[in-house]
C-alpha cells in the first residue's frame, strides 16, 4: 500500500486558508485606510462629525445681542403686547450686522452688514390677515374691512403709516395725538400690576379710547338709569375680531340677565331683584301678548320690557330698525 | 553548491508572498496608528446628559411662517424645500378635510382655501422632524451617514452621505429631502445642533411669537419640556408607524397624519 503524505494530499486546504487569511487581512486594511476617522467610536457613525455639526455659528443672533446696542428701541419694544415678536422676525438674522459692527469688519461690506429685511404691510399680515384656521381668540383684520373702516383707499398701504412699528399696539404721533388701540380698556392690559393713579394724571401717557369718545350719548344715558354701576364692558365685549378689530359685541340674551337675577337657593336674595323665569315668563306672557313658549326661547325676552333699565328706550328702537 | 535561483521558483513566489504579507502587517499598523489621536472635543458623558425632544402646541399656533423663514435662514436650507413647515386643515360642513401648506408657509397663508363652504373646524399645525427614537430613516442608511447623537437626535454627516435617498424615502413624516445645491446629500432638521448645545433656543422656537414649540432635555426632571408633558396632553404623529417620536403635540386633531 502507497502511504500518502497527509499534508500533500491536503494542500488545496492550506491554499485556500492562505487565500482566505490574505484577503480577510487585506480587507482589515482597507477598512482601516477607507473607512473614515472616528467612525464606529460611538456607533455606527462617524463620531466626528456631530462636533462638526454643532460647532457651526449660529445666523439668528437673538433678542438680548440687539439689546446691548439698540437698547431705547429694544426697551420700548418689550413694553408692548408684541415683545415676543423677536427684532430677528421683522429685520431678518443679524448675522452679518452684529459680526460687522462687533468685530470690524470680518471681510463683511457695509451693503451686506444691512439688515436683510423690513417688513411693511404683509408682514403684519403674517399674523394678522383674517384666516379661518387662526385661532378666534388671536388678533386679525379683514384688511379690506379695516380700510373702509378708516377711509384709506390706497389698499398698498403699510400698517406703520398709523401703526407705530416698534408698539403697533399705539398709533403713530400725530395721527390722531397716539392714542391706544381700542383693544385696551383696562389698565392691566398694558400693565403687569395695576398702577396706582388715574391715566389722566400721567404727563406723556398715551390716551386711550374709552367709550365715551366714540358713544358719549350712549354713556351719558346709561348713567342715569339702574346699573350704572357696571361697566360697558360688563355686557359690551370687544372680542369679535372678525370684523373690525373692536366690534362690540352685545350680550342681550336673557340668559346673561339671568346670571344675576335667577332665583337660586345659593343667593342671598336680599341684593337683587331675582325671578324664577319660567314663572315669570307665564305671568308676563298675557300682559306681552305672546305665548310663553316661544318667548322662553326668545334670547331677547328680557330686553322687551326691562330695556329702560339699562339704555334709553329710543336706542333698542333704533338698533331694531338697523337691524331690519 | 547554491544554484542560481529560476526567476520564477517556488523559493523566489514563497519569499514574495512572505514580504508581502509582512509588509501589509507593517500597513495595518500605520493605519491604526492614525485613528488613536481622534479625541472628540467634548466627552460623550456630556452629550448622553442630555435627551432632546420638542413640543408643538397646535391650540397656540397662527400660521405665521416666521419658524419657516427663521429655519431658512438658519440652516441655508434650498428654495421647495423645508426642514420645518405649517400645514393648514380646514374641515367644511360636508366633513371634507383640505389641507394645504402654499410654499411650506414661507409667505404665510394669503387666503382661506375653502372659499365656498363653511367651514366648521380649522387649525394649523406645524411640522418638523420627530426625531424618533426608533426612527425608520437611520436603519435604512446603507453608509452609515444618518444616525442617532448620543442625546437623541438624529443628524446627517454630509461629508459621508452618498445621497442614495432611501432615507427621504423612509421617513413617514416626509420630513426629509436631497439637497441637490450643496452636495446632494440627505438634508432634515437638526434641531439646530449648533443652536441647543450654545445654550440658545432653536431657530424656530426664537421666531415664535406665540410660543407654540419649545425645545428642551427630556431627561433633565427640571427642564420646562418635561413640565409640559407633565401638565397637558398631548399624542404624536402617526403612533401605529412605532417609530417613537420625541416630537409632542399639543392640541392635535385627529385628521392630522
Amino acid at each position: 500500500m502507497r502511504t500518502v503524505s497527509f499534508v500533500s494530499n491536503r494542500s488545496h486546504v492550506f491554499r485556500v486558508l492562505v487565500l482566505l487569511t490574505v484577503s480577510g487581512v487585506l480587507f482589515f486594511i482597507g477598512q482601516r485606510l477607507l473607512q473614515p476617522k472616528s467612525f464606529g467610536q460611538n456607533g455606527h457613525y462617524r463620531a466626528d462629525s456631530v462636533y462638526e455639526i454643532m460647532n457651526t455659528e449660529p445666523v439668528h443672533q437673538g433678542r438680548a445681542v440687539c439689546a446691548e446696542c439698540h437698547t431705547e428701541i429694544h426697551d420700548v419694544h418689550q413694553k408692548d403686547i408684541h415683545w415676543n415678536v423677536t427684532c430677528e422676525d421683522c429685520h431678518g438674522p443679524g448675522d452679518a450686522h452684529v459680526k460687522f459692527h462687533r468685530d470690524g469688519d470680518a471681510g463683511i461690506t457695509p451693503a451686506r452688514a444691512v439688515m436683510p429685511a423690513e417688513y411693511t404691510l404683509e408682514g403684519c399680515l403674517f399674523c394678522h390677515r383674517k384666516l379661518a384656521a387662526r385661532p378666534s381668540t388671536f388678533a386679525q383684520i379683514d384688511l379690506m374691512e379695516h380700510y373702509d373702516f378708516l377711509h384709506v383707499t390706497d389698499p398698498q398701504t403699510p400698517c406703520i403709516e398709523c401703526h407705530s412699528p416698534h408698539e403697533p399696539l399705539f398709533l403713530l404721533e400725530g395721527v390722531s395725538e397716539a392714542r391706544v388701540h381700542p383693544v385696551i380698556f383696562e389698565c392691566d392690559d398694558c400693565h403687569q400690576t395695576p398702577p396706582e393713579i388715574d391715566h389722566k394724571q400721567v404727563a406723556d401717557h398715551p390716551t386711550i379710547f374709552v367709550c365715551q369718545d366714540c358713544h358719549p350719548s350712549v354713556v351719558r344715558d346709561f348713567a342715569k338709569h339702574e346699573h350704572a354701576f357696571l361697566r360697558c364692558t360688563a355686557c359690551h365685549l370687544f372680542h369679535r375680531e372678525n370684523a373690525i378689530s373692536g366690534q362690540v359685541f352685545r350680550s342681550g340674551a336673557g340668559r346673561f340677565c339671568l346670571l344675576c337675577h335667577e332665583q337660586k337657593p345659593f343667593k342671598d336674595d336680599g341684593q337683587l331683584p331675582q325671578i324664577v323665569y319660567v314663572d315669570h315668563i307665564e305671568e308676563m306672557a298675557p300682559v306681552m301678548r305672546r305665548l310663553p313658549g316661544p318667548l322662553l326661547e326668545d334670547p331677547a325676552s328680557c330686553l322687551q320690557c326691562h330695556f329702560d333699565y339699562i339704555h334709553d328706550g329710543r336706542l333698542i328702537r333704533r338698533l331694531q330698525e338697523q337691524e331690519r | 553548491m547554491n544554484e542560481p535561483q529560476h526567476p520564477n521558483s517556488r523559493r523566489s513566489f514563497l519569499s514574495l508572498a512572505l514580504y508581502s504579507t509582512a509588509g501589509l502587517c507593517v500597513g495595518s499598523l500605520v493605519a491604526y496608528g492614525q485613528t488613536d489621536d481622534a479625541a472628540p472635543p467634548t466627552e460623550l458623558e456630556d452629550l448622553e446628559r442630555f435627551d432632546w425632544g420638542f413640543i408643538v402646541d397646535t391650540t397656540r399656533c397662527i400660521g405665521c411662517g416666521a419658524c419657516v423663514r427663521a429655519c431658512k435662514d438658519e440652516n441655508g436650507v434650498p428654495d421647495d424645500y423645508f426642514r420645518t413647515w405649517v400645514e393648514r386643515y380646514e374641515i367644511d360642513e360636508d366633513e371634507v378635510v383640505h389641507v394645504d401648506s402654499p410654499n411650506g408657509a414661507l409667505d404665510g397663508f394669503r387666503s382661506d382655501r375653502v372659499q365656498d363652504k363653511h367651514v366648521v373646524k380649522a387649525f394649523f399645525v406645524p411640522k418638523l422632524c420627530n426625531h424618533c427614537r426608533n426612527s425608520a430613516c437611520t436603519q435604512v442608511c446603507p453608509v452609515g451617514a444618518t444616525f442617532h447623537s448620543p442625546d437623541g437626535v438624529v443628524l446627517v454627516d454630509k461629508e459621508h452621505c452618498i445621497g442614495c435617498g432611501y432615507c427621504v424615502q423612509a421617513c413617514p413624516y416626509g420630513c426629509r429631502f436631497v439637497d441637490h445645491e450643496n452636495g446632494g446629500t440627505a438634508d432634515k432638521c437638526t434641531l439646530c445642533y449648533h443652536r441647543i448645545h450654545k445654550g440658545l433656543q432653536t431657530a424656530c422656537v426664537t421666531a415664535c411669537p406665540r410660543e407654540a414649540r419649545l425645545c428642551g432635555n427630556l431627561k433633565d426632571p427640571k427642564s420646562r419640556i418635561r413640565r409640559i408633558l407633565h401638565e397637558r396632553r398631548y399624542s404624536l404623529l402617526k403612533p401605529e408607524m412605532s417609530t417613537n417620536p420625541k416630537c409632542y403635540y399639543l392640541g392635535l386633531d385627529m385628521e392630522v397624519r
